[in-house]
């Protein structure tokens, strides 16, 4: 075997854990005679593809219209929708090793379904000139201890109660971010955003556009380099930030990715463009470089651990999303956006309470409420 | 569902005896190995390229959309850092940001398209050649010593990829965007704005 050779310890692991497991056709227990299943497992859930398939159109329905919500689902379709949750939760006490493994392999798959496309944008984003290298750098450093740390520490050891819990957690967290968006104060903010936007594209109709610029500062000038803190002029106008922030932000996101399974591409822009007040132009394509770091190291150091990966199911959900990106942009014309707004937050607080209900209670919220 | 089943099956054992034809096409085990598993890299690139061409056809429309108002967003905020208005640059990038954001995740589908076909390869290839390994000659940081099949075949997907981005302006059906006579007179889209072209012109362009 590879794997007891080579130090992959999970998959030796995963099948020692196979032979120790209590043999029997109970919950907990292992059947010999059954047919292999997930990860190779003996009485295994049989992982139904043509269900992952519609689960995976529903996920890139929602990249293609919401954007950052689709991770949560690719996850939730993993947790729930294909029955990896419930097997893995069999085993909690019986054979903890099988329990993890499963943990380990929904949290590598989720970042495979993610990931791709940092990839693809980094590329384009590197050849036009589009990456701010000493920044891209720091996040960087913060990505690369994020993503090897996480997986190292974690992979194996995390009880998948454990992680369904943390899941719920993030999940009822952006609820509330996603609440707050549309409450007065959370609207005011981006209201004023758009208006001073309005403003100023109304100003810029209003002059003659060959009026004169002054552009004798061109491009941008650092005026301080230190420690405590980056100061430059980027055409005459004063930016400054600590440089620790991008270490410190890349490494917090990039180790809160590694451990839910998630990209974290829609975390990084809005901190890149309100701490280091980057434009568009060049966060963009810093923060693609920043998640493809974070998510290679990421895999990589999963795959190190020996995490196992069921690539049909990959590769299924793959063209899943595909399909149902290319429906998104015809059918979310007929949905307002406040409305789609409101069904994704009642989803984020269901599945965020559920899922710490299941992970730190372990029951389910209709069990919890309806007995 | 019998019917589908073995529709399935016929259609993965024919697939099966195709794909490892081309492995024994080189008499050497490990020569037809290596140029079995190029092949394979060729077929995802191939296979992903038209599909991730199609895919962008259908979605052309949608996708210009969401990059136009990211681009107006930001030509906007480099009007307004050229003008030294702060206050009015930082609500257009952070506009910009968020039109951006959309687009990114719209991307994904293209993305997707592309490279769904490798873990259909890999895990093909687990069916096939699950015992091989590999001995590493000088040890690489996040590797074992002993390497398997996915070893070769991503470092090979990967090189094959750069190669058909280097021929694809000499490929038929992949040498160029033809979205430019889509459009009428009066819907030219909106340039970005870059700092090359403000540094070149000392100011905006045009």
């Amino acid at each position: 075997m590879i794997a007891s050779e080579s130090g992959w310890a999970q998959v030796a692991n995963l099948q020692e854990a196979i032979d120790a497991a209590p043999k029997g056709t109970e919950r907990g227990e292992i059947n010999p005679e059954a047919p292999l299943g997930y990860l190779g497992i003996p009485g295994g859930p049989q992982i139904n593809l043509i269900l992952a398939f519609f689960w995976a159109i529903w996920v890139g329905w929602i990249f293609s219209t919401v954007g950052a919500f689709g991770g949560i689902m690719a996850g939730v379709g993993h947790i729930t929708v294909y029955g990896l949750g419930n097997y893995a939760g069999t085993f909690r006490q019986s054979a903890p090793t099988i329990n993890r493994a499963v943990t380990d392999s929904i949290r590598v798959s989720n970042q495979f379904m993610v990931g791709t496309s940092a990839l693809i944008s980094s590329i384009n984003y590197y050849k036009m000139g589009r990456l701010v290298l000493p920044v891209a750098a720091a996040l960087a450093i913060g990505s690369i201890a994020g993503s090897y740390l996480i997986p190292l520490l974690t992979a194996g050891k995390i009880s998948f109660r454990d992680y369904v819990g943390y899941f719920g957690i993030f999940v009822l967290f952006l609820g509330c971010y996603m609440l707050y968006e549309t409450t007065p104060r959370g609207a005011a903010g981006k209201k004023k955003a758009k208006q001073a936007a309005d403003a100023f594209e109304s100003t810029m109709k209003k002059k003659r556009s060959g009026e004169k610029v002054d552009t004798s500062e061109l491009g941008v000038k650092m005026t301080k380099f230190s420690l405590g803190k980056i100061a430059f002029t980027f055409y005459g106008v004063e930016f400054s930030f600590n440089p620790l922030f991008p270490i410190f932000g890349g490494f917090i996101i990039a180790a809160i990715a590694a451990f839910l399974g998630v990209g974290g591409g829609f975390m990084l822009v809005p901190f890149l463009t309100s701490v280091t007040g980057l434009p568009m132009y060049l966060s963009a394509g810093t923060s693609a470089l920043a998640v493809l770091i974070g998510m290679i190291t990421s895999i990589l150091s999963y795959l190190q651990q020996g995490v196992l990966v069921h690539w049909p199911l990959i590769g299924t959900q793959l063209v899943g999303i595909v399909v149902g990106s290319m429906v998104g942009p015809y059918t979310s014309q007929y949905i307002p956006d406040k409305w789609l707004k409101r069904v994704f937050i009642i989803l984020a607080f269901y599945v965020g309470l559920d899922f710490m209900a299941r992970g730190f209670l372990g029951k389910n919220i209709m069990t919890m409420f309806f007995g | 569902m019998q019917e589908f089943h073995e529709i399935y099956t016929s259609i993965y054992q024919w697939l099966d005896m195709f794909l490892i034809s081309t492995f024994r096409l080189i008499s050497n085990p490990v020569s037809g190995f290596f140029f079995g598993t190029f092949l394979l890299s060729l077929w995802c690139t191939l296979i992903g390229e038209l599909t991730s061409l199609g895919v962008g056809r259908i979605n052309r429309t949608h996708l210009k959309k969401l990059e136009q108002e990211s681009i107006r967003l930001h030509n906007l905020s480099v009007k307004a850092i050229i003008h030294k208005d702060k206050e009015s640059y930082r609500a257009c990038n952070k506009m910009a940001n968020e039109a951006w954001g959309k687009y990114f995740f719209a991307t994904i589908s293209q993305s997707a398209a592309s490279v769904w076909p490798v873990p259909f390869a890999l895990a093909w290839m687990h069916t096939r050649f699950e015992a091989i390994e590999f001995e590493l000659a000088y040890p690489i940081p996040l590797l074992p010593d002993v390497v398997g099949y996915p070893a070769v075949f991503i470092p090979m997907y990967i090189l094959v990829r750069i190669c058909f981005a280097k021929l694809k302006p000499w490929l038929p059906l992949f040498h160029g965007d033809d979205a430019p006579k889509l459009r009428r007179p009066g819907q030219e889209d909106e340039k970005m704005i870059t700092w090359a072209d403000v540094d070149k012109h000392k100011g905006l362009p045009g």
